[in-house]
């Protein structure tokens, strides 16, 4: 974060705010509600939900002992404020917009688990909001404390069940039915999509399908319907006669939730057309691969990074290369569908790769209120990696997206603390041929190429793939540490 | 009650939609009817258990009074 004075990362609960300061994070609580966070936070109902790592940790602090720089941008003042938490920071914070089918099924799932891990302690999530949850390597966390509630007791449905289906349910059921990215709605839509959203998506005779008619259709028909109605006791849930049976019908609506969420797990589709690019022998033959493994095993192994970013990582093969040299990896690619496959093996493997549906020439912007509530993944990245993957992507960027090459390179900079590995394609290669569908790259030469690098980088080290036209470089700004 | 007197209204009533009506509602009603037959199905479930426990006792004595 580059800000001198606090930031204001949330707003919408009037209950607290959090806010950054150079890298500590603070949580800022209404003095209203400073009686239950501070009985909850104190006792140890939610000590294992930390110790089991689903929350993010937390320390309570003195108010007076913040800095002054902070209070200028926070919405509560300083004598409202109650109550003060800190939290560490996750180390690379992702939101819903940049997530893969699978990455937002996994936190539907994590937020059911917490649900009932609190409903056995008699508390409850008030919302269900996939910003809520954090991913730090491609493990779940619960970052907004002040979600967590004393569940009325005689409560037998959710309030917050209707965000949860705006948000988990229905995005994963216009992917499953539309081909729908979620990552895509989320960018239009904050709070997720209803289900008369989807319903205007189907054609009249899918509207009938099974598994859409009660998710979809009759919520839709049902919904037209209600404009004679208006009756606050709709907010106002099933009340039980006794906690007994409140228990018993909130466990079973926690049941259906999940089932009907199960029942969307992301699952492998038609490939896309990067899903079969490593194996399909296009690019590179079998020993050429093998010879740019061997160059990037040699980069980790000489460099020992702590944090890659891996730039069009496709189906994750040296971003797991780089985890398993012990670097923390984010991968971003633009196609969901790779970012997926990432996603399932980082998981299966138990691998530290946050993979991110980021296209590099159009990174996540800021979103939000005032574009302020989703910080940039610009500014998340930012000198934050030891090293940068740029393998096999540059001339996606140069050609396709018609960036100047002095732009990636200076972005690339932008980026790292130590090195960049940059797979440079020759205007000869065939896959460059390709992209440039008759247009005239022809001055993006080699020799090009490393005059631009030079204004930026010292070139370390120059590898060309045997019987190719593609050269491997190991770039180090010339402003590094 | 009440919520359940609105599901039925909801249910049969049709016209068009409004601008300011909860597009969820649909969805809430649903999420309603389902807790409804939860709850329904919570007495049934008491009342098995009532049964089991009764046959139980009833078991548990007779196999004390024998000698």
């Amino acid at each position: 974060m580059k800000e001198t004075g606090g930031s204001a990362l949330s707003l919408r609960d009037p209950q607290g705010q959090l806010l950054a300061l150079g890298d500590r994070l603070f949580r800022l609580i209404h003095q209203t509600a400073t009686p239950l966070t501070r009985s909850l936070l104190s006792g140890t109902r939610l000590d294992t939900l930390r110790d089991q790592g689903l929350l993010v940790p937390w320390s309570i602090l003195d108010a007076d002992t913040l800095p002054d720089t902070l209070w200028p941008r926070a919405r509560i003042a300083r004598e409202e404020t109650g109550l003060v938490l800190e939290h560490p920071r996750v180390w690379f914070p992702s939101y819903p917009t940049e997530w893969a089918p699978e990455m937002l099924y996994a936190a539907g799932k994590f937020t059911l688990q917490l649900m009932r891990e609190l409903h056995g302690q008699k508390l409850w999530l008030k919302d269900a909001s996939p910003y809520n949850v954090l991913f730090d390597g491609s493990r779940p966390k619960f970052c907004d404390h002040l979600s967590i509630e004393e569940r009325p007791a005689l409560q037998g449905t959710w309030a917050a069940a209707g965000q949860f289906l705006r948000c988990f349910v229905n995005p994963l059921l216009a992917y499953r039915h539309c081909e729908t990215p979620p990552h895509g709605l989320f960018w239009l839509h904050r709070d997720g999509i209803e289900a008369d959203a989807i319903y205007a998506m189907l054609g009249t005779l899918r509207r009938w399908h099974p598994s859409l008619f009660f998710s979809v259709t009759l919520p839709t028909w049902l919904n037209r319907g209600l404009n004679q109605v208006d009756s606050p006791q709709l907010y106002r849930g099933l009340v039980c006669n006794s906690a007994e049976k409140a228990d018993f019908v909130l466990g079973h609506v926690l049941d259906r939730l999940e089932a009907r969420l199960d029942r969307l797990a992301p699952r492998p589709k038609k490939p896309s057309v990067w899903m079969r690019y490593m194996e399909s022998g296009y690019s590179f033959t079998d020993s050429q691969l093998q010879e740019k493994e061997a160059i990037v095993q040699c980069v980790l192994d000489t460099h020992r990074p702590a944090s890659v970013l891996d730039v069009g990582c496709n189906t994750g093969h040296f971003s797991r290369m780089a985890a398993a040299a012990g670097a923390r990896v984010v991968a971003v690619d633009y196609d969901p569908q790779v970012v997926g496959q990432v996603w399932r093996t980082a998981t299966e493997h138990r691998q530290d790769i946050l993979p991110l549906v980021v296209n590099f020439a159009r990174p996540t912007p800021g979103l939000g209120w005032r574009n302020s509530e989703n910080t940039p993944f610009l500014e998340r990245a930012e000198k934050k990696f030891d090293g940068l993957f740029l393998l096999a992507t540059l001339h996606h960027l140069t050609i396709t997206e018609g960036i100047p090459l002095n732009e990636v390179l200076e972005l690339a900079e932008r980026l790292v603390q130590r090195w960049c590995l940059v797979e440079y394609i020759s205007p000869q290669d065939k896959a460059f041929r390709g992209l440039c569908r008759g247009r005239d790259f022809s001055y993006l030469t080699q020799e090009y190429f490393e005059t631009q690098a030079r204004r930026r980088f010292h070139i370390r080290s120059r590898q060309t793939l045997q019987g190719s036209e593609r050269t491997l470089y190991l770039l180090e700004p010339l402003t590094s540490r | 009650m009440h919520a359940l007197t609105v599901v039925l209204v909801a249910g049969i009533a049709c016209s068009n939609a409004w601008g300011y009506i909860d597009p969820g509602t649909g969805s809430l009603l649903l999420q309603l009817q389902l807790a409804f037959a939860a709850g329904i199905l919570f007495y049934f479930k008491k009342i098995k258990a009532t049964v089991v426990a009764f046959f139980a006792r009833k078991k548990q004595s007779a196999g004390e009074s024998q000698p």
